[in-house]
């Protein structure tokens, strides 16, 4: 699932997705409220839920960090558990402290996405899972 | 309508304070104490421009009342009225910076006008520096403010382009259409390392110099973590030698500036082609510095060009990828630091920048 304002970063991270082999099937949401909602409704449905989650930092009306909030309340609905990658253009490091601190969050990528760099993350993931 | 000056005229015998207020009243608005004790009390009511005191006077001397109210009251300028057997002690309180002038008994009507008139100029115009000092301070503020969030707005738009670029290259076949691709990422990739070390710059500008404990080793470690999907970085052999045997105390967002810029000049000075390049990165880290050395096998700097690399915006090829800002912000952020760096550099070569940083006890 990508979670931006910005349509052309959509469009070029689901490129990037593409690239990295790790998935075809991309949820595109342009604001964090629509995102929410998705997920609320379709809470039991585990085939209709991501596996990931590739979240964009600065949004207008809710921002990535408050959409992380709202998903904490709702994770404890869900059928399945998400990853959640965030992506900003600028790794503020007060921003990159607030996503380490965020157990939800695997970690804090700067834009462009570079595909090698969001593969071996999910590899990371995975392997970890596994043990 | 010129505003008169406030003038304090502090002395013990009352015929003074009379004549005086008499003949200066058309000049002045005069106000007078017979004592510092009578004097503190008129201060705390208005701002005066002048104060001028008798030296001798019972209780506290003119000298004495100054250096009392040194840090309550620094505006006025002071002024001694003095005999010449007390000449000795109020030289002392001038050149200690207390007092202005003297002036010796008994004074002379326009003489002591005009010295009068003097230190009010004097007044005027300490009172103006000192305002306009803090006008540029809140100009200076405003425009860091203006550059780092402007710095911000670029950089959302310019990691799009470079997003699209990179993924028209993976998707491009013509090898035409690559050239130009190639070029406007480089243009742009300059464009964004500037932003970047502008916004890091100005984050950590105005923060104070902090003491913590720092672990070059993790420091190194996530410095090369950031650039390794860098595509230039790819081709690049990078050895690594620290030696850190105790705790370090620094400002560990200062020093991570310092490496990473180091690092990526490295990175982007690199002979385009050559299939054995290079950076060799040494530290000797004790309590009391470190000594941090980035050594590449690169392009090199010529020698006339090695001092003028860490000015603002120099650049010393056409072609090259650098920003023209990092190695400023490396030798303003080392200022900050009391550090210092050095160039070892031979064109075409090799260049090796040095830094040493003392900790931040």
């Amino acid at each position: 699932m990508l979670i931006d304002d910005s349509k052309l970063d959509i469009f070029l991270n689901k490129k990037f997705l593409n690239i990295s082999g790790v998935g075809n099937n991309t949820l595109e949401f342009l604001s964090a409220r629509a995102a929410l909602e998705y997920i609320e409704k379709h809470a039991d449905q585990s085939n209709k839920l991501p596996d990931l989650i590739l979240l964009d930092v600065k949004m207008p009306e809710i921002n990535g960090f408050e959409f992380l909030e709202k998903f904490k309340e709702l994770k404890h609905k869900l059928s399945k558990s998400i990853n959640i990658i965030m992506l900003s253009s600028t790794l503020d490091p007060k921003d990159l402290d607030r996503a380490n601190d965020n157990t939800d969050v695997q970690d804090m990528l700067r834009k462009p996405l570079n595909p090698q760099q969001l593969k071996s993350l999910i590899d990371q993931r995975q392997t970890s899972k596994v043990n | 309508m010129r505003i008169k000056p406030n003038i304090l005229y502090v002395d013990d015998e009352s015929n003074n304070l009379t004549g005086f207020k008499a003949t200066f009243r058309r000049d002045y608005r005069v106000y007078t104490a017979e004592s510092g004790k009578e004097a503190l009390e008129i201060l705390n009511d208005r701002d005066f421009q002048v104060i001028i005191s008798d030296q001798r006077m019972p209780g506290m001397t003119g000298v004495d009342f100054f250096e009392s109210i040194k840090e309550s009251h620094p505006e006025p300028v002071r002024m001694l009225l003095t005999g010449y057997s007390d000449i000795e002690s109020v030289i002392k309180a001038i050149n200690e910076g207390n007092v202005y002038r003297y002036i010796t008994k008994p004074w002379e009507e326009q003489d002591l006008k005009m010295t009068i008139d003097n230190a009010v100029e004097y007044y005027n115009a300490k009172n103006e520096l000192r305002e306009r000092n803090i006008e540029l301070e809140k100009a200076y503020n405003e425009l860091e403010k203006f550059i780092y969030s402007a710095s911000h707005n670029m950089r959302a738009p310019l990691a799009s382009v470079l997003g699209i670029v990179q993924l028209a290259k993976m998707e491009n076949d013509n090898p035409a259409i690559d050239d130009y691709l190639q070029k406007i990422e480089s243009s742009v990739d300059k464009l964004d390392v500037f932003i970047q070390n502008t916004i890091a710059y100005y984050r950590s500008e105005n923060l104070e110099v902090k003491s913590e404990a720092i672990d070059f080793k993790t420091l190194f470690e996530e410095a090369l973590q950031s650039v390794e999907y860098y595509e230039e970085a790819q081709s690049i052999e990078i050895k690594m030698d620290i030696k850190q045997n105790n705790t370090y105390l620094g400002d560990i967002a200062r020093t991570r500036l310092l490496i990473n810029n180091l690092i990526s000049n490295a990175i982007r000075f690199q002979k385009p082609g050559s299939s054995n390049k290079l950076i060799e990165i040494k530290a000797d880290v004790n309590e009391d510095e470190a000594i941090i050395s980035v050594c590449d096998n690169g392009i090199g700097i010529a020698p006339e060009n090695q001092e003028k690399i860490f000015d603002m915006f120099y650049s010393t090829v056409p072609d090259n990828t650098g920003s023209g800002i990092g190695l400023y912000i490396v030798k303003e952020t080392l200022k900050k630091l009391q550090g210092t760096i050095e160039v070892d550099s031979s064109k075409g070569e090799y260049s090796k920048f040095k830094m040493t940083i003392p900790s931040q006890k």
